[in-house]
């Protein structure tokens, strides 16, 4: 078993005060494949006058609708009550988010192994993809 | 299923844990795309508002009689410079609608 990969932690947003649960199954999938491992999981909603309520995965019946308690993992402890509070600032008002932390199981024996040779990987960051396909479509053009 | 582990209250987080490094290391401004530089962006572009309301309001108290004595423009131009970088690091604008404006405040 190779050592903790690169984990991450997003905030997924979506306009209106409802969750969407399209996102589940796609998830469950990450997940089953081993792709990746929810280390941690938390909802929050944004009114539109900026009133802030968190919730947990098993503390709100539409997320419970869509299936995500049972998808594999763990909630807890790595989100702070105070990274909650800073992830519902950057909210837009009338929003509701998922936050998720996850390892990349994919990349763990890549990291593993680069740890191993006496490498680190000192830097590196998720380039927005318009600046990715603006270089790509430089590269097609010549 | 999910294995509910211990609470939330008063534990060191990540969000924050990686905030507070950064601020510790110097490195505030290099923290990748997280919401901590989100906060960073959007607490300079309410500075930035607040000072431009600053400076609406001294020039509404200032006598008529002096011309109207506006901001030196390197401030204003600097300030531009902020707010436009703010927008495209939420993604409001694109890299290349940021190089387009960011020529114009610069040629102006």
């Amino acid at each position: 078993m190779a050592g903790i990969g690169p984990v991450e932690y997003v905030v997924i947003e979506f306009p209106g005060n409802r969750f969407k649960g399209e996102i589940v199954p796609v998830l469950a999938e990450l997940v089953d494949n081993e792709l990746v491992r929810i280390l941690d999981v938390a909802f929050i909603k944004k009114d539109a006058d900026e009133t802030v309520t968190m919730f947990e995965y098993d503390g709100l019946d539409e997320v419970l609708e869509f299936g995500f308690a049972a998808v594999d993992g763990a909630a807890g402890g790595l989100l702070s009550d105070e990274d909650l509070r800073m992830a519902a600032e950057v909210l837009a008002p009338d929003s509701s988010a998922a936050l998720l932390v996850w390892e990349d199981r994919w990349a763990a024996r890549l990291a593993q192994t680069i740890r191993d040779a006496g490498g680190r990987i000192t830097t590196g960051e998720r380039i927005p993809p318009e600046i990715v396909e603006k270089a790509l479509a430089d590269i097609e053009a010549g | 299923m999910f294995r509910r582990r211990v609470g939330r209250a008063g534990r060191p987080g990540l969000i924050s844990t990686m905030a507070r490094t950064a601020v510790v290391a110097g490195t505030a401004s290099a923290v990748a795309g997280g919401v901590s530089r989100q906060q960073q962006a959007r607490a300079q572009q309410e500075a930035d508002a607040e000072a431009y309301r600053q400076q609406q309001a001294m020039a509404a108290q200032q006598p008529p009689v002096q011309p109207s004595a506006a901001a030196p423009p390197v401030m204003d131009v600097v300030a531009q410079l902020k707010e436009l970088a703010a927008l495209k690091e939420q993604g409001i604008l694109t890299e290349e609608e940021f190089a387009t404006q960011k020529a114009r405040v610069l040629r102006s």
